[in-house]
C-alpha cells in the first residue's frame, strides 16, 4: 500500500523573493481516489466501528463544530472520559505527526490509537471486522475496491483516504496570501504583523499555521506548575520517547480553524481563544501582549478558518 | 532404445542448459535498474537538500518548515522502494545492501531526531532572538528613568551587545562574561523587588539566556545533523550497488559468454557431425547405391505387382460387368418370364416384381419396388386377406389355385399362385417370393378342351346316332312306299267305280263293267290295303316321331351352353342324354331312369351337366361291358335317379353294375388323363373335365361309392340356390 501523496506546499506567485512569509495557503485541489473517499466517510460516521456501536469518528471529530466536539476531553463509550483534548481532523493530513504527542507518523498510524483505546471506542480490528463482514454493503464497497475486502489494512486505508480530503482552503488569509490584498482587513493584517514580530510564527508557521514540529510547552514559564494538577498527559512526547528532554514537549498544533475549536491546548484548559493568544504569549514567547496586540491577533486567527467542501463536490 | 535414452537425455540437458544460460544472461532488468538506483540517488539527493533547508532555517531565509518536513518525510518515504532490492542482485550482496539500508535509515532516524530538537530550539532561538534586544533596550531604558539603575541599565545594554556579540562569534569567554552581567542584573533584582520591572526584565534575561544556552546548541545541532554520515551512507549504498549491479552485469555477460561458447560448442558437435556425415557419405552412397538397386528391384515388383494389379482390376472389372451382366442377365429372364414373379420383404414391400406382374399392375417394375400390396387395391394371392407374416414366420407355403383377378383394362384373368418364404442367410433377412401363373389361357383351353370332349363324345355317338335314326328311317320309307303302291291300286278300283258311276247313271250297268269292278278289287285285295293302309302311316308317322326325339336330343345334348348359369330341368336333361347315348349302352345294359318328379329347376351350366351325365353314361357301359362282353349273355343294368335331397342340394346318381374301382386307381380317377381303358377307347379327361365342371363350375360335389365286382355309382350334388360365392 502506497501512502498518500500529499502536495508541497508551494509559494503563491505573489511573493517577492525577498519576503518569504511563514505562513503558506492550502492547497486548493486534491487527486484522491473518489471510492476510497466516499467508503472513507461512511466509515469515519460509523459507529460500528466502536464497542458499543455508539462512538463514531464523527462523535468526536464533528464537521459543524470545526472538527473536534468542543469538549475539554472527550467521551468515549459508556460516557468515559478521555485524557485529552481531542485535536480537529481538518487539515490533519498536513500535521507531520499525528496526536499531541505525535506518536503516530500519519493518519493511516493514528486510527488504531481512537478505535483501540478503552476509553475511547474501545473496539479491536477483530471485533470491527466482524461486524463490517455481516453488512452486505460494506462487503460490496470494499469488494469494489480491495480485492482482499474488509481487512484492518483497508479500513485504515479507506479512513486515512477520507481525512486526507478534510482540507479547509479559501480561507481569507489564503485568499490574502495569493495576492488578494482586500482579502483581509487591516486589523487582520496588523494582527498577522504582530504574529510574525512577537515570534508566534517560529513555530506556526508553513502551511498549516503549526503542525510541522514539536515544541516544550513553556519554554518561558513554568506551565505545568502554575496550571497545576499534573496528568499523565501532561508529560507529552515524553511518553513517547522516554527521553526527558522531551518532557512536556507537545506537537504544534495547527492554528488553521483556530476560531471554531475551543477549547484549547492539549489539557483544553483555556476556553477563549484571546486568552489562549496571552497564554502561548506568556509561556511560549516570553511576552505580555497588551490587550489591543491580543484583540488584533485574534482577529488575524479568525482569518485562518478555511471552507470544507466534500471531496468531489463544488 | 538405450541409445535413444541417452540422445534425448542429452538432448534435454541440453536445452536445458541453453535456457539456464539464455535466463541468466537476460537477467537483468534494466527499468527496475533505472528505477532502484533513481530512487537511491532521490534518497542522497533528498538528505542534501535537508542539509540545506537546515541550514536555511537556521540563518533565516526560510520561515517556515513545511520544505524542510516534506523532503524529511519522503526521504523516510523512500524507504519501502529501498527495501525492494531488484532480483538480479545475488542473495549476499542483497543481505549487504539490505544492511547498508538499515544503517541509512538509523543515521536518517537519528538524524530525524535532531532535526526535530533543532526546529524546536530554533524557533526558541528565533524568537528570543527577535524579541530579546527590543525587550533589553525597553527594559534598560526603564530601569534608568524608573529605578536610576543607570550601572544596572548600562551592564543590561552590554549583556545586549555582547549577546549579539556572541550569537554571531560563540566563544566561551564571551559567554562567561555575559552570565556574569546577568548574574549581577539577577542580583538587582533580588536587591530591588519593588521595582516595577522586574518581570520584564526577567523575561528578557530569560531571552539573553536562551540565547546563550540556544545558539552553542544549535550549532552543535547543525554540526551534528551535518555530521550525521547519511551521506557517506548514502555514498556507500549507491556505490555498493552499483558494485552489486556490475557483477550482475558480469555475470550476466558471463552467462552470455558461456551461452556463446556454448553455442559455439554446439556449431563445433554440429561441423563434427556433418564432418561425419562426410566421411560416412562414401559408405551412404555405397548404401544409396544398394538401396537405389533394392529400390529397382522393389519396382520392378512393384511394377509386376501393378502389372498382376492391372489384370486382377481387368479381371474383376470383367467380371463385375459379367457379375452385372449375370444380374441383367437374371432380370432379363425374369422380366421374360410369363409368370408374375415378386419378392417382398418382412415389411411387406415389394423387393423385385418382374415385368409380367409390373404390366398386369400397369406400372414398371422398378416403380414397384418400396410400394406394397396396399398401394394396388386388391393382390393376387391374397383372397382379401394379406397373410405375408405369416407365412415368413412359419416358412409357410400357400398355394392358391385359381383366383379371378380383374386387370387394369378390366379384363377377368385367372391366376394361381404360390408363396413361400426365403431366408437369405448372409442377408439375414427373410423374403416373401410369389409366382403367379396366369391361367386364362389354359381357361379358355379347358373350356375349348370340354367342348372337344363333347364333340368327341358326340362323334363317338354318331354312329349310335345314326343307326338309331337308319331304323325308323328304313321303315317309315318301307311303310311310305307301300303306302304309295296301295294308292296306286286305290286309283285303279276308283277308275272303275267311277266308269261304273257314270253307266248307273246313265242305266246301262253292264255285268263286265261289274265283273271288271270285282276282278280289280279283287286283284288289289282292296280289304287289306284299308287295314295295312292305316297302320303303315301310323308306324311311319311313329318313325319321324322317333327321329325327331333322337334329333331333339341331340340337340339338347350339343347344347353349346352358355357363360351364365340357367335354370334347368335336369330330369329332362338326363333323358335326352341317355336318348343321345342310347346306342352305347343298348347292348350291354338295361337303363332305368328314376326321376324325383318333384325335382326343382337347378341353376345350371347345361350342356356342361350334360356332359357330365353323358361321361357318367358311357363309363358305366364300359364298366358294364367290361363285365358282360358284347351283351349276349346278358347284360347289366344302369340306374340313374334324380333326388332332391334337401333344400340345398339336387343329387343325381349314375350307378352301374361294373366291376367297380380297384383300391389303388380310387385316388386318381379324377386326375386328369387318367385312365384304366385301352387306347382309343378315352382320352382320360372325362371323368377329370366332370370333377371340374361339378365342384368348380357348380360349387357342387362329385363323389362316388364302389364295391369291387358289384358296381359304382357316382354321386352328383348340384347346389339348388344360385350360389352367391359362385363367380
Amino acid at each position: 500500500m502506497t501512502a498518500t501523496v500529499l502536495p508541497r506546499a508551494v509559494e503563491p506567485a505573489g511573493f517577492t523573493k525577498s519576503i518569504r512569509e511563514p505562513i503558506l495557503p492550502l492547497p486548493k485541489t486534491l487527486h484522491l481516489d473518489e471510492a476510497k473517499v466516499a467508503l472513507g466517510e461512511k466509515l469515519f460516521n460509523e459507529t460500528s466501528l466502536s464497542h458499543n456501536n455508539t462512538i463514531s469518528c464523527a462523535s468526536c471529530h464533528a464537521f459543524s463544530t470545526g472538527g473536534t466536539d468542543r469538549l475539554v476531553h472527550s467521551k468515549g463509550i459508556e460516557g468515559q472520559e478521555g485524557r485529552i483534548n481531542a485535536p480537529t481532523v481538518f487539515n490533519s493530513a498536513y500535521n507531520f505527526k499525528q496526536f499531541w504527542d505525535g506518536r503516530a507518523d500519519d493518519l493511516n498510524g493514528q486510527i488504531d490509537g481512537p478505535t483501540h483505546d478503552p476509553v475511547e471506542m474501545g473496539s479491536s480490528w477483530e471485533e470491527i471486522v466482524g461486524k463490517l463482514n455481516a453488512s452486505a454493503d460494506y462487503l460490496a464497497a470494499f469488494g469494489a475496491i480491495y480485492p482482499d475486502g474488509i481487512r484492518a489494512e483497508n479500513i485504515r486505508d479507506a479512513i486515512a483516504v477520507f481525512e486526507s480530503s478534510l482540507v479547509t482552503p479559501n480561507a481569507k488569509f489564503d485568499r490574502f496570501l495569493e495576492g488578494d490584498q482586500n482579502a483581509i482587513t487591516a486589523d487582520e493584517l496588523e494582527g498577522y504583523r504582530i504574529f510574525k514580530s512577537v515570534g508566534c510564527s517560529s513555530c506556526h508557521q508553513g502551511m498549516n499555521v503549526g503542525g510541522n514540529l514539536f515544541q516544550e510547552f513553556g519554554v518561558m514559564g513554568d506551565y505545568f506548575k502554575n496550571r497545576g494538577n499534573p496528568t499523565e498527559a501532561d508529560n507529552g512526547r515524553f511518553n513517547v520517547t522516554r527521553d526527558k528532554a522531551d518532557m512536556h514537549v507537545f506537537k504544534v498544533p495547527s492554528l488553521r480553524n483556530v476560531a471554531l475549536t475551543s477549547p484549547y491546548f492539549h489539557d483544553g484548559s483555556v476556553k477563549y481563544l484571546d486568552q489562549a493568544v496571552i497564554v502561548m504569549s506568556k509561556y511560549q514567547l516570553g511576552k505580555q501582549l497588551s490587550e489591543d496586540e491580543v484583540r488584533l491577533v485574534v482577529l488575524f486567527l479568525e482569518s485562518l478558518t478555511g471552507e470544507y467542501t466534500r471531496y468531489g463536490e463544488k | 532404445m538405450k541409445t535413444r535414452i541417452k540422445q534425448l537425455s542429452i538432448g534435454l540437458g541440453m536445452i536445458g542448459l541453453l535456457t539456464f544460460l539464455f535466463i541468466h544472461t537476460n537477467s537483468i532488468d534494466p527499468s527496475a535498474h533505472d528505477s532502484y538506483r533513481n530512487n537511491l540517488h532521490r534518497m542522497k539527493d533528498l538528505d542534501a537538500t535537508i542539509d540545506r533547508e537546515i541550514l536555511k532555517s537556521r540563518y533565516g531565509l526560510t520561515s517556515n518548515y513545511d520544505s524542510l518536513m516534506s523532503d524529511l518525510q519522503e526521504l523516510l518515504n523512500l524507504r519501502q522502494y529501498a527495501d525492494d532490492i531488484p532480483y538480479f542482485v545475488q542473495p549476499d550482496g542483497r543481505g549487504e545492501i539490505s544492511g547498508q539500508i538499515e544503517n541509512y535509515y538509523q543515521l536518517a532516524s537519528s538524524k530525524e531526531k535532531l532535526i526535530e530538537l533543532f526546529k524546536s530550539r530554533n524557533a526558541v532561538m528565533n524568537n528570543s532572538l527577535r524579541y530579546f534586544p527590543v525587550s533589553a533596550s525597553r527594559v534598560a531604558a526603564k530601569m534608568f528613568q524608573d529605578d536610576g539603575a543607570s550601572v544596572e541599565a548600562q551592564s543590561l545594554n552590554e549583556v545586549l551587545r555582547e549577546t549579539l556579540i556572541f550569537y554571531v562569534h560563540a566563544d566561551q569567554r564571551t559567554a562567561d562574561q555575559i552570565l556574569q552581567r546577568i548574574n549581577k542584573l539577577k542580583q538587582f533584582e533580588h536587591d530591588h523587588p519593588s521595582s516595577a520591572n522586574l518581570d520584564e526584565l526577567d523575561i528578557t534575561l530569560r531571552h539573553a539566556t536562551n540565547i546563550l544556552k540556544y545558539k552553542p546548541e544549535l550549532d552543535d545541532l547543525i554540526e551534528q545533523i551535518v555530521s550525521v554520515p547519511t551521506r557517506a551512507a548514502g555514498t556507500d549504498l549507491i556505490n555498493n550497488y552499483d558494485l552489486k549491479y556490475n557483477e550482475a552485469v558480469s555475470r550476466a555477460n558471463y552467462y552470455r559468454l558461456s551461452l556463446y561458447l556454448f553455442s559455439i560448442l554446439l556449431l563445433v558437435y554440429a561441423g563434427y557431425f556433418v564432418v561425419k556425415q562426410q566421411k560416412t557419405k562414401g559408405e551412404l552412397n555405397r548404401a544409396n547405391e544398394n538401396l537405389e538397386q533394392r529400390v529397382d528391384e522393389r519396382t520392378a515388383e512393384l511394377v509386376l505387382s501393378n502389372e498382376t494389379l492391372t489384370v486382377e482390376i481387368k479381371e474383376r472389372k470383367r467380371m463385375e460387368a459379367a457379375l452385372s451382366g449375370a444380374r441383367a442377365f437374371l432380370h432379363a429372364v425374369i422380366d421374360n418370364v410369363p409368370n408374375l414373379i415378386f419378392v417382398k420383404d418382412t415389411e411387406g414391400r415389394f423387393v423385385l416384381a418382374n415385368q409380367a406382374i409390373a404390366d398386369l399392375l400397369g406400372t414398371t417394375s422398378q416403380a414397384m419396388i418400396g410400394m406394397s400390396s396396399d398401394d394396388f387395391g386388391n393382390f393376387l394371392g391374397e383372397d382379401g386377406n394379406n397373410d405375408d407374416i405369416e407365412i415368413l414366420q412359419n416358412f409357410d407355403e400357400k398355394f392358391i389355385p385359381e383366383e379371378k383377378y380383374t386387370d387394369q383394362n378390366g379384363t377377368s384373368r385367372w391366376f394361381q399362385t404360390v408363396k413361400r418364404s426365403l431366408a437369405m442367410e448372409d442377408q439375414g433377412e427373410r423374403f416373401l417370393i410369389g409366382v403367379s401363373t396366369d391361367l386364362t389361357e389354359r381357361k379358355l383351353m379347358e373350356g375349348q378342351l370340354r367342348n372337344a370332349q363333347k364333340l368327341e363324345s358326340i362323334g363317338q355317338l354318331a354312329a349310335g346316332i345314326a343307326h338309331e335314326i337308319n331304323t325308323p328311317t328304313q321303315y317309315v320309307g318301307d311303310n311310305t312306299r307301300f303306302v304309295r303302291d296301295a294308292f296306286g291300286d286305290f286309283s285303279s278300283i276308283l277308275g272303275k267305280y267311277g266308269i261304273l258311276l257314270e253307266s248307273a247313271r246313265s242305266g246301262s250297268v253292264t255285268q263286265t263293267e261289274i265283273i271288271d269292278l270285282k276282278g280289280e278289287i279283287e286283284e288289289a285285295d282292296l280289304e287289306f290295303l284299308l287295314e295295312e293302309v292305316p297302320k303303315a302311316i301310323e308306324h311311319s308317322l311313329d318313325g319321324v316321331s322317333r327321329i325327331a326325339k333322337i334329333v331333339q336330343s341331340m340337340k339338347d345334348f350339343a347344347h353349346p351352353g352358355s357363360t351364365d348359369k340357367k335354370v334347368a330341368d335336369l330330369n329332362r336333361a338326363i333323358e335326352s342324354t341317355v336318348t343321345v347315348a342310347h346306342n352305347e349302352w343298348r347292348y350291354v345294359a338295361e337303363l332305368e331312369t328314376h326321376f324325383d318328379r318333384n325335382l326343382p329347376l337347378v341353376p345350371c351350366f347345361l350342356g356342361e351337366f350334360n356332359q357330365v351325365i353323358l361321361n357318367m353314361v358311357i363309363n358305366a357301359a364300359h364298366a358294364i361291358s367290361d363285365v358282360v362282353g358284347d351283351g349276349s349273355n346278358g347284360k347289366g343294368k344302369i340306374t340313374i335317379s334324380t333326388t332332391k335331397v334337401s333344400d340345398l342340394w339336387a343329387e343325381v346318381r349314375v350307378g352301374d353294375t361294373g366291376g367297380g374301382i380297384p383300391l389303388e386307381a380310387q385316388s386318381k380317377i379324377f386326375d386328369p388323363f387318367f385312365t384304366t381303358k385301352e387306347v382309343g377307347r378315352g382320352t382320360g379327361q372325362g371323368l377329370a373335365i366332370s370333377h371340374t365342371v361339378v365342384v368348380e363350375k357348380h360349387n357342387g360335389e362329385l363323389t362316388f361309392e364302389t364295391t369291387p365286382g358289384a358296381g359304382t355309382t357316382f354321386i352328383i350334388r348340384i347346389p339348388l340356390a344360385r350360389d352367391p360365392a359362385a363367380t
